[in-house]
């Protein structure tokens, strides 16, 4: 007991120059796991494969109300991927009581050529016909879904103008979690679903270009996150 | 001691540069290039590999079909003699590939101009199922695991591990440097030549009727006009809309560089029109124009057969022989076959 206790205080002190962001992937109040069936607004089944979005043009503000943005943060969580979930940002204080991101990618790194790192097109989140960043992307199945396979796939991209569906989220921080250097944050998948307008699965199993449908998405997918620690 | 580790050094295959810097010249009187290369330098080294890619079929998922299997050197560096671009295993592609000159001065690219960076272009036909049909992994798995191209891209981008970046970076190298403006029309314009009197006679006609779309030194104004071709029932290419999504730019294409027009038939984002006389027909019909067509275009060009003729004398002199014959751009292995030809009328007998 006492060893578990002198390991967590040792990291404690290694991350004292950066803050860890967990993201913790839920389907409503639940735990995700590829397995299971949740149902969405629609009354729809379904199971989901697949999700993974970029987070970006993270900021910090201190409690004088001045924010500090972090440079060339630049993240792509994979629920399938736990390292990928635990985002470290260099901070230079503890005090901190917003944070604020980018739920997708800017317009100019859409614009600039081919980036590296998360950022590559290799790593399958970037239209080369129309090109661009696909910001958050979601896969699954359900019984309901008219296409081969029973499989949703929703590819939510789009940055220039009406299309842009890239959108800043802004989070109050809870003053333990800053002592603790680790923010919990829950991103509830059900919202991809559940929103302004619902999502149904049988009427809109596919999207794969910016417009209407991806706005759609995104509108309701901007409130997926919630600081539970 | 320092004289042996410095050898060590050089043979480990850590070895890369010094390169060997490329000037790109803006032809005289050309506006600046849009294309950024303080972001990548031309070197002989980049161009070297660019145009080794460019003539590889290792970025096709068999092995067949490379950049130039449609962007051939003889056709002005667009599909020569094909309405529909060829890809792996008898697929078709949609549209006929353009011809691939002058790109550095091009904001965007395709037919339907979705693509915004020259070094992004390579991806999408690379990706496409019905033309390359690779995935950007294996593409750079299978340069990664090639001994040649890990020392050229280590040599050219100072990489161990080749990416997506390097990869579009290099390809761009070679693609920029096809600048086509050693034509007749450009040597005539330099004073170096001149027209013929048909050639002149079109060249006149050209900027009464065409010019507004087509203006010099590109012969595109890169904008994307519908030229009041109908849908075709199969393709249903609604060209810049599936970018914008805006119904006004339903069957919006990007007015074609008129560079090499000789060479570039058949004609049309789809080739649909074999010759050059078909496009003219095309212009002339005095047939109901589509909703949506051009303003420019509403009730044609008005043309009669002798100014088809004159206009057409023009337009050859827009083929830049020097482009498709220099060695540096056309293929190794063509480079390779011509110096075997032998002349016939230099031959001795044996």
């Amino acid at each position: 007991m006492a060893g578990i206790l002198q390991q967590t205080a040792a990291q404690s002190v290694a991350s004292r120059d950066s803050l860890t962001i967990e993201i913790v992937p839920r389907v409503g109040e639940k735990k995700w796991t590829p397995q299971a069936t949740y149902t969405n607004a629609s009354g729809e089944a379904f199971s989901i494969d697949k999700c993974l979005f970029y987070l970006s043009n993270f900021a910090v503000q201190s409690s004088s109300g001045k924010w500090f943005p972090i440079r060339d943060s630049y993240f792509l969580a994979n629920i399938l991927d736990s390292s990928s979930l635990q985002i470290r940002l260099p901070i230079l204080s503890s005090d901190i009581v917003n944070i604020r991101f980018l739920l997708g990618v800017d317009s100019t790194k859409n614009v600039s050529g081919i980036q590296s790192g998360v950022l590559d097109p290799a790593r399958g989140m970037f239209w080369t016909w129309n090109t661009g960043y696909v910001m958050a992307k979601m896969e699954g199945s359900s019984p309901v879904s008219p296409m081969p396979g029973k499989k949703f796939t929703y590819h939510v991209g789009g940055f220039a103008g009406e299309q842009n569906v890239a959108k800043f989220i802004q989070l109050a921080i809870d003053i333990k979690s800053i002592e603790q250097h680790h923010i919990l944050l829950a991103a509830d998948l059900l919202s991809w679903f559940n929103g302004a307008s619902s999502l149904s699965i049988a009427a809109n199993p596919i999207c794969h270009v910016p417009g209407k449908l991806a706005n759609q998405i995104a509108n309701n997918y901007q409130f997926q996150f919630r600081v539970i620690q | 001691m320092i004289v042996l580790s410095g050898i060590a050094w050089v043979q480990t295959d850590n070895w890369w540069g010094p390169l060997h810097p490329v000037k790109f010249n803006t032809p005289k009187g050309w506006p600046a290039p849009v294309y950024d290369f303080s972001a990548n330098p031309l070197t002989k080294e980049g161009i070297a590999l660019g145009k080794q890619l460019f003539y590889d079929g290792i970025l096709s998922k068999d092995g067949m079909v490379s950049c130039g299997t449609c962007h051939q050197s003889f056709g002005g560096f667009a599909t020569y003699d094909h309405s529909l671009s060829h890809g792996i295993e008898n697929r078709f592609s949609t549209r006929n590939a353009p011809g691939i000159v002058n790109m550095a001065w091009q904001k965007n690219f395709m037919w339907d101009g979705g693509i915004l960076h020259l070094d992004l272009q390579p991806l999408a036909p690379i990706t496409a199922e019905n033309e390359m049909g690779e995935t950007l992994d294996s593409v750079l798995h299978k340069l990664n695991t090639h001994a040649d191209y890990r020392k050229k891209f280590q040599q050219a981008f100072g990489v161990k591990k080749i990416t997506t970046l390097e990869l579009g970076k290099a390809i761009s190298q070679f693609v920029l440097i096809l600048v086509s403006n050693n034509s007749k029309y450009d040597r005539v314009m330099r004073g170096d030549d001149k027209f013929i009197l048909p050639e002149q006679l079109g060249y006149e006609m050209f900027q009464q009727k065409c010019i507004t779309c087509h203006p010099p030194p590109f012969f595109t104004d890169f904008s994307f006009r519908n030229a009041g071709l109908a849908e075709d029932e199969v393709l249903q290419d609604k060209g810049r809309m599936r970018i914008t999504g805006k119904t006004a730019d339903s069957l919006h294409f990007k007015v074609p560089s008129l560079r090499n027009v000789a060479l570039s038939f058949p004609y049309g984002h789809d080739g649909r029109w074999a010759t050059l006389r078909n496009v003219f027909e095309h212009y002339r019909s005095k047939q109901t124009r589509p909703l949506g067509t051009d303003s420019l275009l509403k009730n044609g060009i008005p043309l009669s057969n002798y100014e088809i003729g004159q206009l057409t004398a023009f337009l050859y002199t827009l083929t830049d022989s020097t482009l498709i014959t220099n060695p540096a751009f056309l293929p190794e292995e063509l480079n390779r076959l011509q110096k075997q030809e032998r002349d016939i009328h230099q031959n001795k007998r044996d």
